[in-house]
Parts: structure tokens; C-alpha cells; sequence
């Protein structure tokens, strides 16, 4: 008997069924492998839902959590800025990302670009979720 | 909440829907859609407990999809 742990719960779980373990890593490799998109910028919006999320995100920058969560959006670019404004909504006020936020960032990284960002930020989210209900939980 | 698609349709001639949007990344589209034939079709839990989770949990989080 172990028990999961908060940080990777749902990765831990789901190594019990290799075919759907097999099968969401081919997922997130197709949204972490989309040229269109930015790695670095996927990389921050996931580090700020993280961090809504109560989560310490694995993030190699310091100054940039921190400003993160101080909202000091100053030192992100346009297309940055714009995608944290709707990442920041995501766990909890999904229903307030209005229709200008998403326009705006459509506009800054094209079509394919939002699309991926959009359902990236959507499975980081479920993720942070799935860790918090799944961790502690005693497994064989 | 919004009323209208936010990205158009990446299949001519098609409305904007949760497929057609996801066509802009093909790659997503295709690798998310075995992810959850095998999650819905497969496993111990009844597809008549998946739906009926499914079906509560888009009321509470007011899901218009």
C-alpha cells in the first residue's frame, strides 16, 4: 500500500492503466509539440494556474512566480500578458473570460496557437484538480 | 459566459463546434479523441456512471456544451 502524493497524484494513478496513461502522454505530447504555440508562454500560464491552484509550480524562474502572484505583468510581453489574463480566470471564474480577452489573444498568436493554448490551460487545470482530490489517497 | 464561438471553424463550409474548432490543431484533435474513446469505452466504471457524473457535473459547473 502507498499513498499518492499531492504534487502527482493523477500521474501515479494513472500508471495502474498503461493504455489510457499511454494515450493522455501522446495528448499532451501533441499540445506540448504544437509549433504554433510558445513553449515559454505555455509554460507561464500553466505556472500561474498552478499557483491559483495552491500548487508550487516546477518553474526555473523565481522573480517571475513572484510577480505572478503579485500581478506585476509588466515585464511579460503583449501576447503574455493576454494569455495570463484568461489563464488566471480559468480555475475559478471561467465564466467571466470574456469574449475581448480571448479575441485579443487570438489576434496576438493566430488560430492554431489559442486552440492549443485554450485546451492546454483547460487539462492543466483538470490536472491540479484531479491532484488535489486524488492526493493522500492510499492506493495498492 | 460567452454566446458565440471566439476562434471560427477550421473546416470550410462547417459551423464553428468543438471538433471543427479543434481542427486548427489536428494533432490535438486526434490524440485527445483516443484519450477519451478509451476513458469513456474502457475501464471498471459503467459508461451509465460516467454519463450520469458527466451530466452532474456540467450542471454545477453551468456548462452550456
Amino acid at each position: 500500500m502507498s499513498q499518492l502524493t499531492p504534487k502527482d497524484a493523477f500521474q501515479q494513478l494513472l500508471a495502474q492503466r498503461p493504455e489510457l496513461e499511454q494515450k493522455y502522454a501522446a495528448f499532451l505530447e501533441a499540445v506540448d509539440g504544437n509549433d504554433q504555440l510558445p513553449a515559454s508562454l505555455l509554460a507561464l500560464c500553466r505556472a500561474r494556474i498552478e499557483q491559483i491552484h495552491g500548487i508550487e509550480p516546477d518553474y526555473p524562474d523565481a522573480g517571475i512566480l513572484a510577480d505572478l502572484v503579485s500581478g506585476q505583468y509588466n515585464r511579460f510581453s503583449e501576447s503574455e500578458q493576454a494569455a495570463l489574463k484568461i489563464a488566471e480566470r480559468i480555475p475559478y471564474q471561467h465564466h467571466q473570460i470574456e469574449d475581448d480577452r480571448v479575441e485579443e489573444v487570438r489576434r496576438l498568436i493566430g488560430n492554431t496557437a489559442c486552440v492549443a493554448l485554450l485546451t492546454a490551460l483547460s487539462f492543466c487545470d483538470v490536472t491540479c484538480r484531479l491532484n488535489q482530490t486524488l492526493g493522500g489517497l492510499n492506493v495498492d | 459566459m460567452s454566446t458565440k464561438p471566439r476562434v471560427t471553424s477550421a473546416v470550410a463550409g462547417e459551423e464553428a463546434s468543438f471538433a471543427t474548432v479543434l481542427m486548427h490543431t489536428p494533432g490535438i484533435l486526434g490524440s485527445f479523441g483516443e484519450l477519451y474513446a478509451t476513458f469513456w469505452q474502457q475501464g471498471i466504471i459503467s459508461q451509465e456512471i460516467k454519463e450520469m457524473t458527466r451530466i452532474r457535473n456540467a450542471r454545477i459547473t453551468d456548462c452550456g456544451y
